[in-house]
């Protein structure tokens, strides 16, 4: 069986695999007849090559056991890591100081995510501040759509940075664009 | 006075204009960038990433890092997994542990769920810890990772332990010695079956009636002409009274080697060890590549391995001109790489690169060129961090990882360049790279994955080659013992 094609769906079974990568057969073509179990008798063994991973690897660092590691594309919602992204700080008038007052997100539905949006920044003191706002975004029946949240999160300092963290097993996240909103000192020096 | 501000993060518009709406779709995210101050970095980067990605101009959590398949051999490092198509045109996926080659079978999810494993044997010779490297060609698949160069075609029961050797096997030639006459000092015996070319290496024979001293002789017999029969003599020191016989042993050389290309239908393996067959002795030559006969088939008459040893698979020149080697002696860094582009060959040190390319002329099929061979330059530092998609090969040196196309080389670390070169001053094992198409079948995502072993974690440099940008994913609790591939199942 099949070889490069076999021309029907793939076998899915790993993982959970199946969803996003299960349709259509292979690329290549057209050998195969199909069924299970119809290797040639010559053959030792052999796999249906229905569809693929990519494999990785690993040893558990704990328990020192083996195994191969793959990236589940019907989840992007690690439970073990977290994730973290920081945008440039902004000068956003230079030698003035900013006030943030709210962040909009535009992302995409991927189910219900808990997140935390932080803004950090510096003050006249040359101290670090920062000040967050933990929201959840998304629906617990994903819809996929492109969906909008304003996040009120204020903090006056100079050069204010977003950062966006999500805990390990907090929900899949996906980013369209976000924007930071807020009011810059307009007075001469 | 104040005014208001939006400052807006999105590929269409990372630069807000005044009304703070997108007016043109410009440029995807800039990926990390360490080499800047954060508030001097264009704002599609990042001075801060961890487990994103930018597929699609979407700023999203890296999937899931999940098992997808028990290993093997328990707490046996896997060295290496794919999958290979055999001549019959059936995938078949393995993986190699330091225990040798095994399989995967067809029904493995029925296997899990029945909690059996979803592995099966297959044999091989037993392998040292470092990842192995493989090579399909015709149909065969051939691994290596270091003392031998094994084989398998999806039929044999087990995979062949040595296709590489010089001599016509690679098999220890056991014979059997009669003591024909004895005298004082010196005994005579015959012998049969000897199918060696060469002097009868490593004789040893027993002796027993000493009255001093142990009982076995081992001596080099050289004199002569050794045919499959024939008689030869052993000094024995200072007795006459030798009583039996004892055997002789052919011990043929055996050739593995750390990594294994294809080339004008050559089979090619490079930093290459060579050792005998008894393991008597085993010795690294760092510089050395070899190539084997063109055309190399260990398939004689439909039976696996019978034509090996023949001018058909060899890589001993003194059965055929066309297989060879050359030890590049005159550059001062050891082969850290191979990749073969079309009808040229890339050999990668530490400090350089070495291109190889076919003659036409079957007694001295290659011809090497150093690009440079300098005492500092652009090479592959870590052995298992180059890789290869198609013509463009990717690896990391000293000062940057590079993209190599032909002879362009350019570097593609960019603003996340000082972050790699940090981590890896800080991995605890070998750091392990590939070029991944997409995460399955369905699902592209072409980059270039560099894993990174730390304490605890497995740091990952994922540089996207569509949109030219790094991102990093962090992995907890595991470390990568071999490269990635895709594995059909």
């Amino acid at each position: 069986m099949s070889r490069f094609v076999d021309g029907g769906s793939g076998q899915g079974g790993f993982g959970g695999g199946g969803g996003q990568h299960n349709g259509g057969g292979n690329p290549g073509s057209g050998t195969g007849s199909s069924g299970a179990g119809s290797f040639p008798s010559s053959e030792n063994g052999g796999v249906y090559g229905s569809t693929y991973y990519l494999m990785v690897p690993v040893q558990n660092t704990t328990t020192k056991q083996c195994y191969l590691g793959y990236f589940d594309v019907t989840s992007f919602d690690d439970k073990l890591d977290g994730s973290s992204y920081r945008y440039r700080s902004e000068d956003v008038n230079p030698l003035r100081v900013p006030t943030v007052r709210r962040v909009g997100l535009i992302y995409r539905d991927l189910g219900l995510v808990s997140i935390t949006v932080t803004i950090n920044a510096t003050n006249d003191n040359g101290q670090a501040i920062s000040n967050s706002t933990a929201v959840q975004l998304g629906n617990t029946i994903p819809t996929n759509a492109i969906l909008t949240k304003l996040v009120d999160v204020t903090l006056v300092g100079f050069r204010p940075q977003l950062q966006i963290d999500r805990a390990a097993g907090a929900g899949p996240l996906s980013i369209v664009s976000a924007t930071m909103i807020g009011t810059v000192e307009d007075t001469a020096l | 006075m104040e005014k208001s501000f939006e400052i807006t993060y999105s590929p269409a518009n990372w630069t807000a204009p005044p009304s703070g709406q997108a007016v043109q779709w410009t440029t995807p995210y800039g990926g990390l960038n360490v080499q800047t101050p954060e508030n001097l970095i264009g704002p599609s980067y990042t001075p801060l990433v961890n487990n994103f990605f930018f597929r699609n101009a979407e700023l999203r959590t890296r999937p899931a890092f999940k098992q997808i398949l028990p290993g093997p051999d328990g707490t046996n490092i896997i060295l290496a997994v794919g999958s290979f198509l055999s001549n019959a045109q059936v995938w078949h996926t393995f993986a190699i542990t330091p225990r040798g080659l095994f399989q995967l079978v067809p029904n493995s999810t029925n296997q899990l769920i029945a909690g059996q494993s979803p592995w099966v044997f297959l044999g091989g010779p037993t392998l040292v810890t470092a990842p192995a490297q493989w090579w399909s060609f015709a149909g065969i698949l051939y691994y290596s990772n270091g003392i031998h160069l094994s084989a398998w075609d999806g039929q044999a029961l087990n995979p062949i332990n040595d296709v590489a050797f010089l001599g016509p096997t690679a098999n220890p030639t056991v014979i059997t010695l009669t003591q024909v006459a004895v005298s004082t000092g010196v005994a005579t015996y015959s012998y049969s079956s000897y199918i060696g070319t060469g002097p009868m290496v490593g004789l040893q024979v027993t002796i027993s009636g000493f009255s001093t001293g142990g009982n076995n002789v081992t001596a080099t017999i050289t004199g002569g002409s050794f045919g499959s029969s024939g008689t030869f003599t052993v000094n024995a020191t200072t007795q006459a009274n030798e009583t039996h016989a004892g055997e002789a042993i052919s011990d043929p050389t055996l050739i593995g080697g750390i990594f294994i290309a294809e080339l004008a239908n050559h089979l090619i393996i490079a930093n290459v060890t060579e050792s005998t067959s008894s393991g008597s002795s085993s010795v690294n030559y760092p510089n050395r590549i070899r190539w084997s006969n063109t055309g190399f088939n260990p398939n004689l008459n439909g039976t696996f391995g019978a034509n090996l040893g023949t001018i058909g698979a060899t890589f001993d020149p003194n059965i055929t001109l066309t297989a060879g080697l050359n030890d590049l002696l005159d550059v001062p860094d050891l082969i850290t790489g191979l990749m073969t582009v079309g009808q040229m060959g890339y050999i990668f040190r530490q400090n350089g690169i070495t291109e190889f390319s076919p003659t036409g002329n079957g007694l001295a099929p290659f011809d090497f060129n150093h690009l440079w061979a300098s005492q500092n330059g652009i090479g592959n530092v870590y052995p298992f961090t180059i890789a290869q998609y198609g013509n463009i090969g990717i690896f990391v040196a000293y000062d940057n990882v590079y993209m190599v196309q032909g002879q362009t080389v350019a570097a593609i670390g960019g603003g996340a360049r000082d972050a790699i070169v940090s981590d890896l001053a800080n991995a605890t094992g070998s750091p392990k790279a590939s070029i991944d198409r997409g995460f399955s079948l369905g699902y592209t995502y072409l980059v270039y994955h560099l894993r990174i072993p730390l304490a605890n974690s497995m740091r990952s440099y994922v540089f996207s080659m569509e949109d030219n940008n790094w991102t990093v994913w962090t992995e907890t609790g595991v470390w990568p013992t071999g490269i990635s591939n895709e594995c059909w199942v």
